[in-house]
């Protein structure tokens, strides 16, 4: 897994949440996963291909999801996880990625990205394509979203 | 979600009246009726329905010289010719002004509905059909070949649960490129467990079982893909690495707007869900 792919992935994020309504965006821990991501509650996972293979998990608890969804409803309560705040997350999970992928191009790696999958349930976990992935910490307004980024270049293939 | 919004151009009451009754539910309404081709233009321009039903044989002019003007202004318009006359002729000068959809009276609700359907959808029948034809030929082939057995039966639904509650395990793959969607395949631990087994020759581990299930979703869109990708012409999708979810208790929500098709396989071993979504845009 390559360092490289870091930065583009908490640019975007940084770039993408403010306008969703978050005014405090803090990268948290950075660390090495390994094996699989132990789910949160909340798990969304989107598909990478071409240039960069693999796949970014993005893990929150399902209060987390309910809160973020409410802000990015414009402060809409939201008691249930259901329809509306599970698209909510999709978005966010959506428009992150394919700002990241806008800036892997300007590093010279095309990459295509699959529509988010949006997994709910507990005592589940996802594998991604390596046994080693890079986990990132982000807080918005204190909200922690994890990301785990499962990618290789497709070169290294 | 909104209703796809209808506008019925013919100049028979009683079809007019047909349409009316069967039509409309909690997806489709009808939005404007028109009885002779200008007033059609005139209506297809005001209401700015969601798909026209149009008939041929009107009084001042014929329904594809209705459908040529209104696609003239709005190449954009999605029409659907239902006429009683359907022939060579016909469908040719049908198909040269860019109408894909033409039935022949009477037609069923169901038939009728299944067009509008891909008449509205960005997505072209031809992709679609390759997608979930090859998809599913080739989730039939492998599962059959590997298990070295016929004894399987594979039934189909295009209304599936959502969300798609897991059984165990699930592998996702997506679909990126000319369309985007997603491809889940989906078993119980034990099912994922007997099909490791079976192809190691050996008792599987539970990380064999994962990645049994990642093997087969790969090969399966692999092969599937490929071959829809070569049947449909201009479609040029790509697939993602699968990931694997597994656990005691995980739904996978469904995506918005999409189209989609699941296909159970019931084997010796246990059964397979394979779900093929494609989204509209």
């Amino acid at each position: 897994m390559d360092a490289r792919f870091i930065n583009p992935v908490i640019d975007a994020f940084r770039e993408i949440l403010p306008q969703l309504g978050f005014a405090d965006i803090q990268r948290g821990k950075l660390s090495m996963g390994s094996n699989s991501v132990e789910s949160f509650g909340v798990t969304v996972i989107i598909g990478m291909t071409k240039d960069l293979r693999g796949s970014v998990a993005y893990n929150m608890s399902e209060a987390t999801a309910m809160t973020i969804a409410s802000t990015m409803m414009g402060g809409m309560p939201v008691n249930q996880f259901d329809e509306l705040p599970q698209s909510a997350i999709s978005e966010l999970v959506n428009m992150v990625t394919a700002n990241s992928a806008i800036r892997f191009e300007q590093m010279g790696m095309q990459v295509d990205i699959s529509p988010p999958s949006l997994v709910v349930g507990n005592d589940f976990r996802a594998r991604l394509l390596q046994e080693k992935f890079l986990v990132i910490e982000m807080l918005a307004d204190g909200n922690l979203i994890q990301l785990n980024l499962g990618l290789e270049s497709a070169q290294a293939k | 979600m909104r209703k796809t919004r209808i506008l019925i151009v013919d100049d028979s009451p009683f079809s007019q009246a047909v349409l009316q009754k069967t039509l409309p539910d909690n997806a489709f309404e009808i939005c404007g009726l028109a009885s002779s081709g200008l007033e059609g233009i005139q209506k297809y321009f005001v209401i700015k329905p969601d798909v026209v039903i149009m008939d041929i044989t009107m009084p001042d002019m014929d329904g594809l010289e209705c459908s040529r003007q209104i696609l003239l202004r709005d190449s954009a318009a999605r029409i659907v010719i239902l006429s009683s006359m359907k022939d060579d002729t016909l469908t040719t000068r049908a198909r040269l002004l860019g109408i894909r959809w033409f039935l022949q009276k009477p037609s069923t609700r169901e038939e009728l509905v299944r067009t509008i359907k891909m008449a509205v959808s960005r997505i072209a029948l031809e992709w679609w059909s390759a997608y979930q034809e090859q998809l599913q030929l080739s989730f039939e082939e492998y599962i059959k070949t590997s298990l070295a057995t016929e004894a399987c039966s594979f039934s189909s639904s295009t209304e599936p649960a959502d969300p798609l509650e897991s059984k165990g395990i699930c592998a996702i793959i997506g679909i990126t490129g000319s369309h985007s969607g997603r491809v889940i395949l989906d078993a119980s631990h034990q099912t994922a467990a007997k099909f490791a087994g079976k192809l190691l020759d050996r008792a599987a581990s539970p990380d064999d079982a994962l990645a049994g299930m990642a093997e087969i979703a790969n090969v399966v869109c692999g092969r599937g893909i490929s071959r829809a990708n070569r049947i449909a012409k201009g479609m040029d999708l790509r697939i993602t690495p699968a990931s694997l979810l597994e656990g005691k208790k995980l739904a996978i929500s469904n995506l918005p707007n999409h189209h989609v098709l699941t296909v159970t396989a019931d084997t010796p071993i246990g059964s397979f869900l394979l779900s093929m979504e494609m989204l509209e845009e």
